[in-house]
């Protein structure tokens, strides 16, 4: 709750500074916009390593194999990277910075993915 | 003279008869048949015997076992469960998080999660229809001439040994479809279905659907060949023995004006015998056939409908594909219960078709 509120008033200074400085320095208001979305999400750290330990442990009691849970979180947290990343480099008007971060974030998602590819076409070989 | 010579056959006559039952059992298998009970049925009905006395306490035993199995099953389908729900809770929660517009390869990640976890199931259960098809196939290759012997006895010739041969016939057809096409088939469905949801296009819909009407037609149309084959090679050597069988009677009638009489309903007596040995052993075989089936169909059962259950969770809870792909590998485990039932169905219908076929004496 407390860290709600607190990256939530620094979420809108951030704006306000942003809109502010934007129509003198389209470049430091994109530096500070960056810098804000970082100091966010870096603040919110311990909290995502909480919940993931509550996730992880939930899955271990659900008889889930770090071999397949670990891929699918690496998906999903780079899921959740491209699209702040993307929408950054939209927001600054590159959208095709924001394709090549998607397509970066999509290919890494593949080879995160990639073990349990490899277990499914190995099982289905040997069923086949 | 003449007098002590009739009452002489007379006696030999009815003493066959007598002795008739004990060495009949012998003559059509029925201690190779006893020896032969799968480990299953074994496991649940201890020592059984090959006639009719005691099926309803037979039936209380296989309940008792189901009911007794099924708590298991349902702990290990429960794990199976909250393992998928778990990572559709965590391709749900990246959803929320970005307010639904997750990138494409987040429920590419959960497709293959939920096809890693479910595989232990598929391969254990498409093992285990296999398995349990071969059981039944290497019971009834003893079975089968036990009840076509027995009905020979009884006089129905022509009838058990075409109900034997088509049923062998296409239990062999069964067996070598099931490994040649239907598994293999269902196999690609799984990866069909398994690459539609983690690619998240349509364009694989059609051969989903085209592997499961495939697999669906070939067991259907073998089961519906066999049960039409069977019907009308029934009816019509249930025909042939009874007409063969009257002319006999009457044949033995006619040329043994007093003793004719009373050889004929000696005959009548042992294929009355060997009636009640064929109701018996088609009972055996029944209550084996349930015993051999009564796993599997458990598990399978249990298992298909909680994947069904899952996957309606899952369409709500988190992107339709995997919700999508979970009804998907459940109706896979409801292909293999099919391919299961078949091959217990096409017994059971030889089996009744062995014991109604009507005794022609």
């Amino acid at each position: 709750m407390e860290l709600a509120v607190k990256v939530a008033a620094a979420g809108l200074i951030s704006v306000v500074c942003v809109v502010l400085i934007k129509k003198h320095s389209p470049e430091l208001a994109l530096l500070l916009g960056t810098a804000a979305a970082a100091a966010i999400c870096f603040a919110a750290l311990p909290q995502v390593r909480a919940v993931w330990e509550l996730w992880d442990s939930f899955a271990r009691s659900a008889g889930l194999s770090s071999a397949v849970m670990t891929p699918v979180a690496k998906c999903v947290a780079l899921g959740l990277i491209t699209r702040l990343c993307s929408d950054l480099c939209k927001d600054s008007g590159s959208s095709s910075i924001a394709t090549a971060v998607e397509i970066v974030g999509c290919v890494s998602a593949l080879l995160a993915a990639s073990p349990l590819m490899t277990m499914l076409l190995e099982m289905m070989g040997g069923l086949i | 003279m003449r007098w002590f010579a009739v009452v002489l056959l007379c006696l030999q006559v009815l003493s066959q008869a007598a002795l008739a039952d004990g060495e009949m059992a012998e003559d059509i298998g029925l201690p190779e048949l006893q020896s032969a009970i799968p480990d299953e049925a074994a496991e649940i009905y201890g020592d059984l015997t090959p006639d009719t006395d005691g099926w309803e306490d037979r039936l209380d035993a296989l309940w008792e076992y189901v009911l007794s199995h099924s708590g298991s099953v349902l702990k290990q389908g429960i794990k199976s469960a909250v393992a998928i729900v778990t990572i559709l809770l965590l391709c749900s929660a990246a959803g929320s998080i970005s307010g639904g517009k997750t990138p494409d390869f987040v429920p590419l990640g959960g497709a293959l999660g939920i096809a890693a976890v479910a595989s232990g199931d598929v391969s254990a259960f498409v093992g285990l229809g296999e398995k349990t098809l071969r059981t039944l196939q290497d019971f009834a290759t003893i079975l089968l001439p036990c009840i076509a012997a027995a009905s020979a006895a009884a006089g129905n010739v022509s009838a058990g040994s075409a109900g034997y041969a088509a049923t062998a016939l296409f239990m062999d057809i069964l067996i070598t479809l099931c490994s040649a096409v239907i598994m293999p088939l269902i196999y690609i469905y799984i990866a069909a279905v398994t690459a539609r949801a983690a690619l998240g296009t349509d364009a694989l819909s059609a051969a989903v659907s085209l592997t499961k009407w495939m697999c669906v037609t070939v067991m259907t149309a073998l089961v519906t060949v066999f049960t039409a084959y069977l019907s009308i090679t029934g009816a019509v050597a249930s025909g042939s023995d009874a007409a063969v069988a009257k002319l006999a009677k009457s044949a033995i009638s006619a040329a043994l004006p007093v003793v004719g009489g009373i050889v004929s309903g000696a005959a009548g007596t042992v294929v009355a015998g060997a009636s009640m040995l064929r109701a018996g052993v088609g009972v055996f075989g029944m209550l084996v056939v349930l015993a051999v089936c009564a796993g599997p169909f458990l598990t399978l059962c249990i298992h298909y409908l909680i994947y069904k259950g899952v996957a309606a969770l899952g369409m709500g809870l988190a992107d339709s594909r995997l919700g999508q792909l979970i009804d998907g590998i459940g109706t896979a485990f409801g292909m293999v219960l099919g391919l299961v039932g078949c091959g217990a169905i096409m017994l059971f219908f030889a089996l009744l078709s062995g014991m109604k076929a009507v005794s022609p004496l």
